[in-house]
């Protein structure tokens, strides 16, 4: 599977917030995108979603997703930063929204939601649960119909190392399958997960191929 | 459609699950509004326990026609809760306006039944302070008019026709034109044969208490809307977002919502009904004069009749609910939208007592068009006109909360 993101822009009003951005990444592979607050990586991932209008192709094989709704939502798994829950029902109600009765019982088994724990917070009430619980049980609900490209926009953001430590268990899984994964994160920590690694600075996408140390980061964003 | 069910089985899973929290604050509400009521009758009926609109009565008053006229105004059914007539001298009757311990004075000048009695006709003036003009005030000034114009026509024809007496005597002739005044006066005071009364009511076909009742239920199912927030509410679209990038359109997600929302309020309404019917029928309590709450099955069926009612408010609450940010904000906008809408279509005062720009206005909205259908179930006068409007503003609505709902989702920010 080769995915091909070429000449993605985005405007606002009269502000080109992505300024063509292009990279490619291959089947089995995670790629980075580290950028400051506000810089696009989320309007970026709207983009590739189809959640927002923009111009550029996002293509897997030669197909261009944002063209092709249908495929794009077999394919394409987006878990955003804020989590799609509601938190007066309980981990099992939200899931039951993506999954059948059936399906819960066989990832439970030795699925997806097994990997991510699911199993250990199922009857709780959301509202009830910590922000790791929260942040797997989102991943789980954006994974129902097992897609093979993922895009996470900080998966992490406010986790403990355990709760990480799942999350980032549930990635290799992933890309062992053959998957690809599109990660948008501040975390030095996952940012050292990724193969190749981009940095997002005023709407322009540049390879990263430098010390993934947080001081070497730092100053490559503050170069740019 | 596998997709709309599943949505719709998690939106009634979660209007069930927050249920409880809706009957709490519907009780508190009916509580809240309990204590308002029950303070405004209580208060109203002390009120006119010891403070009827006041009106001085200055001058010869010591006349008996005059004391038939005082005694006839003052026991007038209409005026009768809201005028007193205390005597006083003018000087008392000044000072008392003035600190606006009445409401008007009536100045009858010195001789003024001979004068009419004789063809000549003083006027009678009344005094108002300088505020607008009240109900009291207008109605006093009304009655003082029409028996001041009865009078002085009658004292016309009777002097008229005693032109053609010239054969008799003076004295006979005074008797006979006392005893003509008299009876005259008689004949007006005398309610029965003066007129009769009809109760016209204040909507095609229903009494002044159905129209009351229609304004009372259309005002509870907007209440209920507002205590269904905890439901309707979103802090966050990202759910919305989420189901959207998975192909479960916004069409769908709308409309799993409002059956839910709708639901939960038909339950309330049969709810109360069922609770009202067994009252009814357990008590015995005679409710003929509302025939929809004669008995539980017609209660219930009542409750059923309303739907279309229960739609069309729950369609524009939930646009309210859509166009609104965050809990005060909803909160607050649902709270003004019910004041608001309710003065506009009649729930407190009658329409028809309304100004002209403001009937017209109110000819416009969902919740007139919500009360016209309730006040036709009591009139038995159901119209498709009524059955087409409700219909335009559910769609109306409805669309347009798929409109806000889709440009929030897709509403784009610095990320």
């Amino acid at each position: 599977m080769n995915i091909q993101i070429k000449n993605v822009i985005k405007f606002f009003g009269k502000k080109e917030v992505l300024k063509g951005i292009s990279f490619s990444v291959t089947k089995g592979k995670c790629i980075g995108i580290l950028g400051e607050n506000g810089s696009g990586k989320s309007t970026l991932f709207g983009v590739l979603t189809g959640l927002y209008k923009g111009q550029g192709e996002f293509s897997v094989d030669g197909v261009d997703l944002i063209k092709n709704h249908r495929l794009r939502r077999k394919l394409v798994g987006f878990v955003p930063q804020d989590p799609p829950l509601v938190e007066e029902l309980s981990a099992y109600d939200n899931l039951r929204l993506w999954y059948s009765k059936a399906e819960i019982e066989a990832q439970l088994k030795n699925g997806n939601l097994a990997m991510l724990g699911i199993g250990d917070f199922l009857k709780m009430r959301v509202s009830k649960l910590s922000g790791g619980m929260k942040k797997r049980l989102a991943i789980a609900c954006s994974i129902s119909y097992d897609p093979k490209i993922l895009l996470l926009d900080e998966p992490c953001t406010a986790l403990d190392i355990i709760c990480k430590e799942s999350i980032y268990s549930y990635i290799s899984s992933h890309l062992k399958k053959g998957g690809t994964v599109i990660l948008a994160s501040h975390d030095v920590y996952e940012l050292s997960l990724c193969d190749d690694l981009y940095l997002l600075k005023n709407g322009v996408l540049k390879y990263y191929s430098g010390e993934r140390e947080l001081d070497s980061l730092v100053k490559a964003l503050a170069d740019e | 459609m596998n997709n709309f069910f599943r949505y719709l089985r998690f939106w009634l899973l979660k209007a069930f699950k927050l249920y409880p929290v809706i009957i709490i604050f519907t009780l508190l509400l009916a509580l809240g509004a309990g204590l308002i009521l029950g303070n405004i009758l209580i208060g109203r009926s002390e009120s006119e326990e010891n403070t009827k609109f006041q009106i001085g009565l200055v001058g010869d008053t010591s006349d008996s026609y005059l004391g038939i006229g005082v005694f006839a105004v003052t026991n007038l059914d209409i005026s009768k809760d809201y005028a007193e007539f205390v005597e006083m001298t003018e000087d008392e009757a000044i000072s008392k306006l003035k600190s606006n311990e009445i409401l008007g004075y009536v100045s009858i000048p010195d001789g003024f039944i001979e004068s009419v009695l004789y063809g000549d006709n003083a006027d009678i003036k009344f005094i108002t302070g300088k505020k607008p003009a009240i109900l009291g005030t207008l109605l006093i000034e009304e009655i003082c008019t029409v028996v001041s114009d009865l009078v002085v026509g009658a004292q016309n024809g009777i002097y008229g026709y005693s032109d053609f007496l010239g054969e008799l005597t003076p004295a006979e002739r005074s008797k006979l034109i006392d005893k003509i005044n008299v009876e005259y006066l008689s004949c007006v005071f005398d309610r029965d044969s003066a007129y009769e009364i009809n109760e016209l009511g204040y909507a095609e076909s229903l009494s002044f208490e159905l129209y009351y009742i229609s304004a009372f239920v259309t005002l509870l199912i907007l209440l209920w809307g507002i205590c269904c927030a905890v439901l309707m509410i979103k802090n966050s679209y990202s759910l919305s977002r989420s189901l959207f990038l998975e192909g479960r359109g916004v069409v769908s997600q709308i409309f799993g919502e409002f059956i839910s929302f709708v639901l939960i309020i038909f339950i309330n309404v049969q709810l109360v009904l069922l609770a009202l019917g067994i009252v009814i029928e357990v008590c015995g309590f005679d409710l003929s004069s509302v025939p929809a709450f004669e008995s539980l099955a017609l209660c219930l069926s009542f409750g059923i009749r309303l739907i279309p009612v229960i739609l069309v408010l729950c369609s524009m609450q939930l646009f309210l609910y859509e166009v609104s940010n965050g809990v005060i904000g909803s909160i607050v906008l649902q709270v003004l939208a019910v004041i608001l809408f309710s003065y506009l279509s009649g729930f407190s005062f009658p329409i028809h007592s309304l100004p002209t720009a403001i009937q017209n206005i109110s000819a416009f909205l969902p919740t007139t068009a919500a009360f016209n259908f309730v006040s036709s179930i009591f009139a038995e006068s159901l119209s498709v006109t009524s059955v087409f409007t409700v219909m335009l503003w559910i769609i109306a609505f409805v669309g347009a909360t798929v409109f806000v709902r889709n440009c929030k989702i897709r509403s784009e920010r610095y990320d």
